[in-house]
């Protein structure tokens, strides 16, 4: 063989072996701690050094169950969730359209203050929330956790919708009027489908985030809203870690399934203009 | 036209973005069943003049009437016009068939009907087998028929056109050129057409209203425009012309006499009054020109040598060189031998060439 080639050959294959190390260790990194939290949720007897438990169950799900009231958290998650959706789009999607579509002064500043609770330090800003609510009888109830939620939440909304509507091609909407649609059913019949693929991103990270957001709930919770990520906290404070895993197992479903979702649906292709059958 | 029935009126409307007035104090009458067409280069004022029609522009001042109401300030959707745009503009989540659907469904009219309708409507613009498909899977052509249909689905009085010809390529705008035409005799709408395109304004339109920096130069049929520019712009403008500078040497009954650089010749002055010593421009279109290899009359006769043939398919363009720095262009059979270098006498009629007052373009 000619020794140029063999030359080239080897780098070749030394590239290759440098990135597949590189992308097997970036592997590891994302997801070891999920693979050690699978495995102690379903091992049993998992003590000492050793590598694998002895034996694999449900016990500790079983666990969760009896020892919390694991189908009302899940659901207060849900509620949460839910409602910090819809308050988020509420206060967003206006908010964008008229970033995204209107002339403004100050628009600058304007995005600066709707970035700002994104921008201090969650701690500090739970903790005046939490003072504020508790003045308003806000804490221990389901609004009051999904309005803390949006206070985060809600900057994402105005950066994916304005974003969104910004790319909307005006000539289309104003064919809807000439075509004799007034404001709303262009809004309704045009916007709306056209923004879709933004307001799922949108949806999805307003989901994501208030479903697993810790710091905001701690400091809102009460018995009555105690979510996912807050039972799990709670477990660990409690001494059962292996319930703790379990919970955040059953923590990481919804994201793992909207993971799958943005994989398959959410093809750069459908982003401009408008999701197939949505 | 016996019968002029006015069907959109512009009354003195004017439009500034900024310090800049886009349309000057415009005047316009629109008759029942004419299309007429705004012709002009871009920034001319054309698109405002019909953005204000459709309602996406109110006016500073003046009015715009339709069918004798007053809809300045009538919001677009209200104003049942239809619009048919430059870039399609179609709803990209709809299929075909949703699209041209929407005005009806907007006017909720009954199901049935409906589709009944919109099957019709799509046969008449060749599309009824691809109802089902999304914009983004249509070709330009394809797409702008959608954009007709939708504009012609709910039977509007008037259709506006926006430059709908000028994303697609030569050989589709001239057959959809045809396709407007047969719809409009078939549906008898009333229509504003704009393009910069004349040879485009020059076969469609009933009328034609030459604008530049906001202000209607000419209007008249296109065969006025063409033969008989009332202004240098429009002659410029409208058609290819040769145009020959020179200076007023003497006038008699309408005709002039324009000293060139080593000829002279002589022309028709109709629009412009001009005065002995006044720097002129001539106008005179190449198929107007003739030659020969002799030379049967003095008066406008030229002797010049062939520059440049290019051939063009259904003709042959020569340039003809005349003086020092002046050539002439000219239109041949395709068949003609003529070859470069060739000695020709070529003659301009002098009721051909149009004199006026010399104007720089800008």
């Amino acid at each position: 063989m000619n020794p140029i080639t063999h030359s080239i050959r080897a780098v070749r294959t030394g590239k290759k072996v440098v990135i597949y190390a590189f992308l097997l260790g970036f592997a590891l990194f994302i997801l070891s701690p999920f693979a050690v939290i699978i495995v102690s949720a379903f091992g049993e007897g998992w003590f000492g050094a050793r590598w694998l438990p002895e034996s694999w169950g449900i016990r500790w799900f079983q666990w969760a169950f009896q020892m919390t009231d694991l189908v009302q958290v899940t659901m207060n998650s849900f509620v949460i969730a839910a409602l910090t959706i819809v308050i988020s789009l509420l206060i967003g999607v206006p908010t964008a359209w008229a970033i995204g579509k209107r002339k403004l002064r100050a628009k600058e500043l304007l995005i600066a203050l709707i970035l700002l609770p994104r921008m201090i330090p969650e701690l500090t800003y739970a903790l005046g929330t939490a003072k504020i609510f508790y003045t308003l009888d806000l804490i221990n109830t389901h609004l009051g956790v999904a309005l803390a939620h949006s206070t985060i939440t809600i900057p994402y909304v105005v950066l994916i919708m304005s974003a969104t509507f910004e790319a909307l091609e005006q000539r289309v909407i104003d064919a809807g009027g000439v075509c004799g649609a007034n404001w709303f059913q262009r809004f309704l019949y045009l916007v709306i489908p056209m923004s879709m693929p933004g307001i799922l991103a949108a949806v999805i990270f307003v989901f994501v985030t208030s479903f697993n957001e810790f710091t905001l709930s701690m400091m809102t919770y009460g018995p009555q809203t105690v979510t996912l990520p807050i039972q799990t906290y709670l477990s660990i404070g409690d001494g059962y870690k292996e319930v703790a895993s379990a919970i955040s197992v059953i923590l990481l479903i919804p994201s793992i399934l909207i993971l799958g979702v943005i994989v398959k649906q959410i093809k750069p292709e459908n982003l401009s203009g408008g999701v197939k059958g949505l | 036209m016996i019968d002029k029935k006015v069907m959109i009126s512009l009354k003195n409307i004017t439009k500034k973005f900024g310090h800049a007035t886009v349309v000057n104090q415009l005047n316009l009458d629109i008759y029942e069943g004419e299309m007429l067409t705004l012709l002009g280069s871009s920034g001319c004022g054309k698109s405002t003049t019909l953005n204000m029609i459709t309602g996406s522009l109110t006016p500073d001042n003046g009015e715009i009437h339709i069918r004798g109401n007053d809809l300045t300030h009538v919001p677009s959707h209200k104003r049942e016009i239809g619009l048919v745009f430059q870039n399609f503009a179609l709803f990209p989540h709809m299929t075909v068939f949703e699209i041209v659907e929407f005005p009806l469904k907007i006017r909720k009219e009954n199901k049935k009907e409906r589709k009944v309708k919109v099957m019709e409507m799509l046969r008449l613009v060749q599309l009824d087998h691809l109802a089902e498909r999304y914009p983004r899977e249509l070709s330009g052509g394809q797409q702008q028929r959608v954009g007709l249909a939708r504009a012609l689905i709910y039977q509007p009085k008037v259709v506006l056109f926006d430059e709908p010809l000028s994303n697609l390529d030569a050989k589709l705008r001239e057959e959809l050129r045809f396709e407007i035409m047969n719809l409009k005799d078939k549906l008898k709408f009333t229509s504003i057409y704009v393009t910069h395109d004349q040879e485009e304004a020059l076969t469609l339109s009933d009328r034609i209203a030459v604008m530049k920096n906001g202000v209607i130069q000419q209007l008249g049929t296109p065969l006025e425009i063409y033969n008989e520019p009332q202004t240098p712009f429009v002659a410029d403008f409208v058609g290819i012309s040769n145009k020959i500078v020179g200076q007023c040497v003497g006038k008699d009954n309408g005709h002039a006499s324009i000293q060139m650089d080593g000829f002279q010749l002589r022309g028709l002055v109709k629009h412009d009054e001009i005065q002995n010593g006044d720097k002129v421009i001539i106008f005179i279109r190449p198929e107007d020109i003739q030659f020969g290899n002799e030379c049967s009359t003095k008066e406008n006769t030229l002797q010049g040598e062939v520059r440049n043939i290019v051939f063009s398919g259904e003709r042959k363009e020569c340039m003809v060189g005349v003086a020092e720095g002046e050539t002439i262009r000219l239109y041949m059979n395709k068949q003609s031998d003529i070859a470069i270098g060739q000695g020709l006498f070529v003659h301009l009629p002098s009721d051909s060439c149009k004199i006026f007052k010399f104007f720089a373009n800008e």
